[in-house]
């Protein structure tokens, strides 16, 4: 435990050391969500709700949705293991006495965190207090929205863990970080709220545990749910978390005797 | 005493991609890949006891980081069997890890953007090393690898010799059993390759730690390793002390003669004649026994010789004459 401790904290203390980088990524930030809270206003034009969301429910959904609920950057992940396997410096991460699935959550947590603290929160902040931000629908949502918030993080991870290791068999591993950037954007709801989805397309998102990335902990922050649907909501999303996690230790196990290290 | 490593019959297989030519051979390697088979460790066995100080010597591609990525567990043999510390070292490696240290000159184990006192940290919590130990350790190898005064310094603000120093000192950090170091002084200059190999040196006597060491620098071994384990194109050619590789590759004593005035044709029994021109003469000694003064009482007595050397072969010597003998015979073939 204090080994993934300590590699949280180192990840979070490398991310810290780029600052020209991370004035830029809340720039972006600011950008993307000015950019999204603008579709929703033309899109909402002169109505005061649609399906029975509001606006402001929207830019709600944007801003917190859009930031530290988001599953676009969190594909790094797979870029990174596909580098360490073409350059051969995943031979350096294996001599090491920890398993490696598990070096990379810490790695991707401390990343997620220092991300949470120095982009997310300022970008909140900051255009919280230009166009506003609901609170929770109460408190109790508010404590399930938290428990939410840990399994979309648990699921994102796990996800992106899984992906990754898939570069020990698919070499190129560009092509499966856009295919997972592309996946979660539509399927976490993390673009468009799963209830502006046509039907089809929902009851796929539904049955996938992608939706827990974005979608369900933002209905359940909004009130869209009551609160024994989200204690069953979250009951869901630790399933999936579990489900994932077995995934990824059964994939590393078939992973370990693929592997090729590159280089002398 | 058991061997702590040992090698069976190992081989490595590796699949390398065959490219046909042309578009259309791109094409048809997209859709059917050709690959054919390639032995980067064949058929290679030996056993090392604690406390051995052994280099593993051969030339680039000839299987030697292959071999060593094998017994720190980050590759499994194709065939064959590795045991370190009596365990399958890819199938437990994590305990396997936690005994060993490993020092990959081309590859960092730090931690690029922190302070080497930070990745010095970490190592210690990852190889769960008690705290008085390390503590002691890493006071005992900042002093004796001269760390101190960059200790505090991001790693990527270090120069390679300094990196180098801190890349082995972090790996002794948890007192491994075996140091696996894969190319340890490349690209160090002269002074940096001389501290590190008396440190290695010292370890070994020490502290008794098991010293494995790829190279292709000659006098890392002949300083540091007493034994040798020579391989080639993936096979094993020489496995024993260093002393005994003159013998086995019939390397010979080189003689010089230097005369007062070109001497025209020397005949000298016991030797071949191997070049030189002017004043100088030079022979290739047959080891037969004979000695020097004999050989020299055979030369005329109006030859007028003013001066004689003897040349030992240096490993370089010995091993340089193997490759060229077997680039040779891969022409001639």
């Amino acid at each position: 435990m204090s080994a993934f401790l300590a590699l949280i904290r180192a990840a979070f203390r490398r991310e810290s050391e780029h600052h020209s980088r991370n004035v830029f990524r809340i720039l972006g930030s600011l950008v993307e969500i000015l950019a999204r809270i603008s579709i929703w206003q033309a899109a909402f034009g002169a109505h005061p709700a649609l399906y029975g969301i509001t606006l402001s429910q929207m830019i709600t959904y944007s801003l917190i949705g859009g930031t530290i609920l988001s599953s676009w950057d969190a594909t790094m992940i797979v870029r990174d293991v596909g580098a360490t396997i073409r350059t051969g410096a995943i031979g350096s991460s294996l001599l090491r006495p920890v398993g490696y699935p598990l070096m990379l959550l810490a790695d991707q947590l401390g990343v997620r965190l220092f991300d949470w603290l120095l982009v997310s929160l300022p970008v909140i902040v900051i255009m919280g207090l230009i166009y506003g931000i609901e609170p929770p629908a109460s408190l109790g949502h508010a404590m399930f929205f938290l428990g939410h918030v840990v399994v979309s993080l648990a699921i994102l991870m796990l996800t992106g863990i899984l992906i990754g290791l898939f570069s020990f068999w698919v070499f190129d591993a560009h092509s499966l970080e856009w295919f997972m950037r592309g996946l979660l954007a539509v399927l976490s709801g993390g673009l468009v709220p799963i209830w502006f989805f046509p039907k089809g397309l929902a009851e796929v998102a539904h049955a996938l545990p992608f939706s827990w990335i974005t979608y369900q902990p933002m209905a359940v922050y909004l009130g869209e749910r009551d609160l024994a649907a989200s204690a069953l909501s979250l009951a869901a999303g630790c399933g999936w978390t579990a489900a994932l996690g077995a995934c990824v230790a059964f994939v590393w196990s078939r992973a370990c005797g693929q592997v090729v290290v590159q280089g002398g | 005493m058991a061997p702590i490593i040992s090698a069976e019959h190992v081989t490595k297989v590796f699949r390398q991609r065959v490219r046909r030519p042309g578009l259309l051979g791109s094409l048809r390697d997209l859709a059917a890949p050709v690959t054919r088979p390639v032995n980067a460790v064949d058929d290679i066995s030996f056993a090392i006891a604690a406390g051995e100080a052994v280099g593993y010597l051969g030339p680039n591609g000839a299987g030697k980081s292959t071999m060593i990525k094998m017994l720190t567990g980050i590759l499994a043999p194709s065939s064959g069997k590795v045991m370190v510390l009596g365990r399958h070292p890819q199938a437990n490696r994590v305990e396997n890890a936690r005994q060993i240290g490993v020092v990959f000159g081309q590859r960092t184990q730090l931690w690029w953007e922190l302070p080497l006192s930070e990745s010095f940290e970490l190592h210690r919590r990852m190889y769960r090393v008690p705290s008085e130990v390390f503590a002691r350790n890493r006071a005992d190898l900042t002093e004796m690898m001269g760390l101190a005064s960059f200790l505090e310094r991001p790693v990527r603000h270090l120069s390679l010799g300094q990196r180098m120093r801190a890349e082995i000192a972090m790996a002794l950090m948890h007192d491994p059993k075996i140091l696996f170091l894969d190319e340890p002084t490349i690209g160090l200059d002269v002074v940096a390759k001389d501290v590190v190999r008396k440190f290695l040196s010292r370890i070994n006597r020490e502290r008794g730690t098991t010293i494995i060491l790829t190279t292709h620098d000659l006098q890392d071994i002949e300083e540091i390793c007493p034994r040798l384990i020579m391989v080639d194109e993936g096979k094993l050619l020489f496995d024993g002390a260093v002393a005994d590789l003159r013998a086995r590759f019939g390397a010979r004593r080189r003689l010089v003669l230097e005369f007062s005035r070109e001497p025209g044709f020397v005949h000298l029994a016991g030797a071949e004649p191997d070049g030189g021109e002017g004043h100088l003469r030079s022979f290739l000694l047959n080891d037969d026994g004979r000695s020097l003064v004999e050989l020299l009482a055979a030369l005329q007595a109006d030859a007028d010789l003013r001066d004689v050397r003897l040349h030992e072969p240096g490993i370089e010597e010995i091993i340089r004459t193997h490759y060229q003998r077997r680039i040779e015979t891969g022409r001639a073939a």
